[in-house]
């Protein structure tokens, strides 16, 4: 009934690590999962939470926080009838996450799960840290982009992190001591990160 | 001495229903709110005696109207029973983490209970604050 949080900077392979994972174990591999359900309970459209959290932490984010009582009418007018700020944004989030953890076996990808589940008895919290040029060629690797629009991408990624913890008050988070593993994913393939966690769950359960 | 006010918030129409027939079955006057934000609404218009809240709604959800009554001067000594199918302890946790990520903390609801509930349980539980 374990509960694994990834954590990550970008590029370091943590959705394909966390589907290998949730595929070892037999686990859920809740990133989509998370989108529809909150989408579900705010009564928008999937699309729209994806965007907000693509937003989220952005300059471009709070300019539409300024002109969102328009939006929303917007919104509605086309068929939206709920509707989605920060605080509703964060109000689900939070319980979302909390409720796939105490259901278990699951895997969860970023959005503070770390946080979240900091004390919650069946988590298991992972961060993954690489080397920018690592990082880069990884994207470079899976998704077919060149090597310039990888950096621009890790670049752009790294700093919406940075932004998006510092307004949820939270600048820690590569601080170790809130992991139960950092993985130096330079160091390890992604076979032997997947053996490394599911041992570790293993052995504590 | 007049009636007591309940202000029932819960998105689905069965549960309103349930909820205010209890209320009003013993005693008290039901009114209704279909979300978070229609509850805000009406509670600062009819300041109600006692709120009965879900937690999973659109359009505001009760983890927010719940946090906005906590913190308000003016309603945070009306008394709240939380009812819904979410368990108490994944509420709890997720009211600790919007406290963790900068929200003001809340005291825990002073009764939470998990649907689905009988009659005599939430009469019982109405019955504890309003007499």
């Amino acid at each position: 009934m374990a509960v694994i949080t990834i954590s990550r900077q970008y590029g370091a392979g943590g959705k394909t690590l966390g589907k290998m994972i949730a595929n070892a174990l037999d686990y859920t591999f809740a990133d989509s999962d998370i989108i529809q359900q909150i989408a579900k309970e705010a009564n928008v459209s999937p699309q729209w939470v994806e965007s907000f959290e693509k937003e989220a932490g952005t300059k471009l984010s709070r300019v539409i926080s300024s002109m969102v009582s328009q939006r929303w009418v917007d919104r509605i007018l086309k068929d939206e009838r709920g509707y989605l700020d920060e605080h509703i944004y964060l109000d689900y989030l939070v319980l979302i996450v909390a409720k796939m953890a105490d259901e278990g076996d699951v895997v969860m990808l970023g959005r503070g799960s770390q946080y979240i589940l900091n004390d919650h008895p069946d988590a298991f919290h992972v961060l993954l840290v690489d080397e920018l040029q690592h990082r880069i060629k990884f994207i470079v690797d899976r998704y077919n982009v060149s090597e310039k629009q990888a950096a621009r991408i890790v670049n752009s990624e790294d700093k919406r992190r940075l932004s998006l913890y510092r307004r949820l008050g939270k600048e820690d988070y590569d601080n170790p001591g809130l992991y139960h593993l950092v993985l130096n994913m330079n160091r390890f393939s992604l076979e032997q990160a997947v053996s490394l966690i599911c041992n570790m769950v293993e052995i504590s359960t | 001495m007049s009636q007591k006010i309940v202000l029932v918030v819960d998105d689905d129409p069965d549960v309103r229903l349930f909820n205010s027939t209890v209320v009003e079955e013993n005693g008290y006057i039901p009114i209704e709110a279909t979300n978070g934000e229609e509850g805000l609404k009406k509670l600062k218009e009819e300041k109600p005696d006692l709120v009965i809240l879900d937690v999973l709604m659109p359009r505001q959800s009760g983890i927010r109207l719940y946090r906005e009554l906590k913190t308000d001067s003016a309603f945070k000594d009306i008394n709240v029973i939380m009812l819904s199918g979410i368990a108490k302890k994944t509420f709890l946790r997720s009211q600790k983490a919007l406290t963790e990520f900068g929200g003001e903390a809340v005291p825990e609801p002073e009764i939470y209970l998990e649907k689905p509930v009988e009659p005599e349980e939430l009469a019982a539980a109405i019955k504890k604050f309003l007499g």
